[in-house]
């Protein structure tokens, strides 16, 4: 890695993001988000989508990179490709519809015509470019230079070196191990639909705010007590739950320490086993009494995997930044393969916190677009990082941990941040924990 | 019975004719009206025919959007 000492833009940078406060203006700088997308969107790996969002040969959904717009297609061999929607010819949009099956995409401007793989196939009328030959000659569509996929969630990287996928993620792929443990099949599907929910905010915003466990018995105290849910009570001071640093950027909410203590399968999610029983027994069928039931104690993981997913026990968003305050959250009921009476009862839950008229994204969203008009403010110029700084300690892992309402995972959020902004080339490893 | 095939790129009506003395398959385009039928030897050759024979297939230039002077689409396609 290099750092650019004579940068200028680096040096602001550093300025400005401090280990114990950042300053108001890296949510509204037009020029930091531009440096943003290439440091960071155009450069990392980014969750694209699902691999169980394209389940059958030549399907493909739209998705995004940033306010890149891609597809992500499965060719007919079972290979993952992500393409970027823009015809070669004279740019337009090759995809309309958010999802369909096709082996083949025609843009609607001069018909030509591409395989799900980005070959360009042909185009009207060809003696124009002097016959069929000229085919080789001519571009595909674009494509990312590297698609991995880790359990199904499948990531691209535009920056053709870097770390791997695995590399990029670090502790946090065991969350997502955790996640699918949830699954008597071990596997998470994403078909319950999407929820798009622009709000007018930056996207750091919202990557702060998914493992800031100070908010929640504040701006989510309507829902937790309409709902009886006991989660609200976990975000205290007293709560053996923690926030930790994963490294890399990424960061959680550990609320497992408080559903061992609870002790109750599926008590996490509110649900007793008398309500999905056939999931319970498909569970300890799969794993045998003792590792299900340990599983199903544990719970979900509450895990912002950087700099776009974000999984919160029982759904799922995926951020999109539009512009330096436009962010679109991408929201899903997380489904688990081979539970459909567990899977039912997940809509439910989630149409109630994050559907159209959801309280939880409500919420949150009301707290972004205050938080993007109140740092337009001029004073104070900074916001502070300081809670819980005194009380951070190390895990048996050597992770960084705070209580659960410290803001131990914001502070490591932003030192991987300078880290990625401060690199010349794309591609920055993850950081050490410190 | 008529089924419709369609993605965002073209709205196919499928549908067995059995008029004839076998049954055949018959595609109708629905953006343009244009038919064809496929009888069941044609219909298992494209289940046979190579992925470059497909490919080529989905070139404009070789069928619908032909330049007029290179005469009437070949029967045999020019991948």
């Amino acid at each position: 890695m290099t750092t650019t000492d004579v940068d200028p833009e680096a040096a602001r940078l550093r300025a400005l993001v401090l280990p114990d406060r950042v300053h108001g203006s890296v949510y509204t700088d037009a020029e930091i988000y531009a440096r943003e997308l290439e440091r960071i969107w155009y450069s990392t790996w980014v969750y694209v989508g699902h691999a169980s969002e394209v389940p059958e040969p030549n399907d493909y959904v739209r998705k995004t990179i940033g306010p890149q717009q891609v597809v992500m297609t499965r060719d007919k061999t079972g290979a993952i490709h992500v393409l970027h929607n823009r015809c070669s010819h004279r740019g337009n949009l090759v995809c309309d519809a958010d999802r369909g099956n096709a082996g083949s995409f025609r843009c609607p401007y001069h018909g030509w015509t591409f395989a799900n793989t980005g070959d360009l196939l042909g185009f009207p009328f060809n003696q124009g470019y002097g016959g069929s030959a000229a085919r080789a000659q001519l571009p595909g569509l674009g494509a990312a230079p590297r698609v991995e996929s880790y359990r199904g969630f499948v990531f691209a990287s535009l920056a053709a070196d870097g770390p791997t996928l695995i590399e990029h993620l670090g502790a946090a792929a065991e969350r997502l191990d955790r996640l699918c443990r949830l699954s008597p099949e071990g596997e998470v599907e994403l078909t319950a639909g999407w929820v798009k929910h622009e709000v007018t905010a930056n996207w750091k915003m919202l990557v702060e705010n998914e493992t800031d466990g100070y908010h929640p018995q504040f701006v989510h105290s309507s829902i937790f007590s309409i709902s009886g849910s006991g989660i609200g009570a976990l975000y205290s001071d007293k709560s053996t739950a923690v926030t930790r640093a994963l490294g890399g950027g990424h960061t959680e909410n550990d609320l497992s320490p408080e559903f061992r203590r609870l002790g109750v399968p599926m008590g996490w999610a509110g649900t007793p086993e008398s309500k999905i029983p056939d999931y319970v027994a498909a569970m300890r069928a799969s794993y045998g009494s003792d590792t299900a039931d340990e599983i199903m104690i544990n719970g979900s993981p509450h895990v912002m995997i950087f700099p776009n997913l974000f999984v919160a026990e029982i759904q799922l968003f995926q951020i999109q930044p539009l512009a330096v305050d436009r962010t679109v959250q991408h929201v899903t009921a997380i489904q688990f393969k081979g539970a459909p009476d567990l899977n039912r009862r997940l809509v439910t839950q989630c149409v109630g916190s994050v559907g159209p008229a959801g309280m939880l994204l409500a919420d949150d969203a009301e707290m972004y677009e205050r938080n993007q008009r109140g740092v337009a403010q001029r004073q104070p110029e900074w916001l502070d990082l300081t809670r819980g700084l005194h009380r951070e300690r190390l895990d048996d892992d050597g992770h960084t941990i705070g209580t659960a309402t410290d803001e131990t995972s914001m502070r490591a959020m932003w030192r991987h941040y300078l880290e990625l902004m401060e690199t010349e080339r794309s591609g920055a490893r993850p950081s050490e924990e410190p | 019975m008529e089924d419709v095939v369609a993605n965002e790129f073209a709205t196919v009506a499928v549908s067995v004719d059995d008029r004839g003395n076998s049954t055949r398959l018959r595609l109708e385009d629905l953006r343009t009206g244009t038919v064809r039928y496929l009888d069941a030897l044609e219909l298992e050759s494209i289940v046979w025919a190579p992925e470059a024979w497909m490919r080529a297939l989905l070139d404009p230039s070789q069928h619908r959007w032909r330049d007029a002077d290179r005469g009437p689409a070949q029967e045999s396609l020019d991948p």
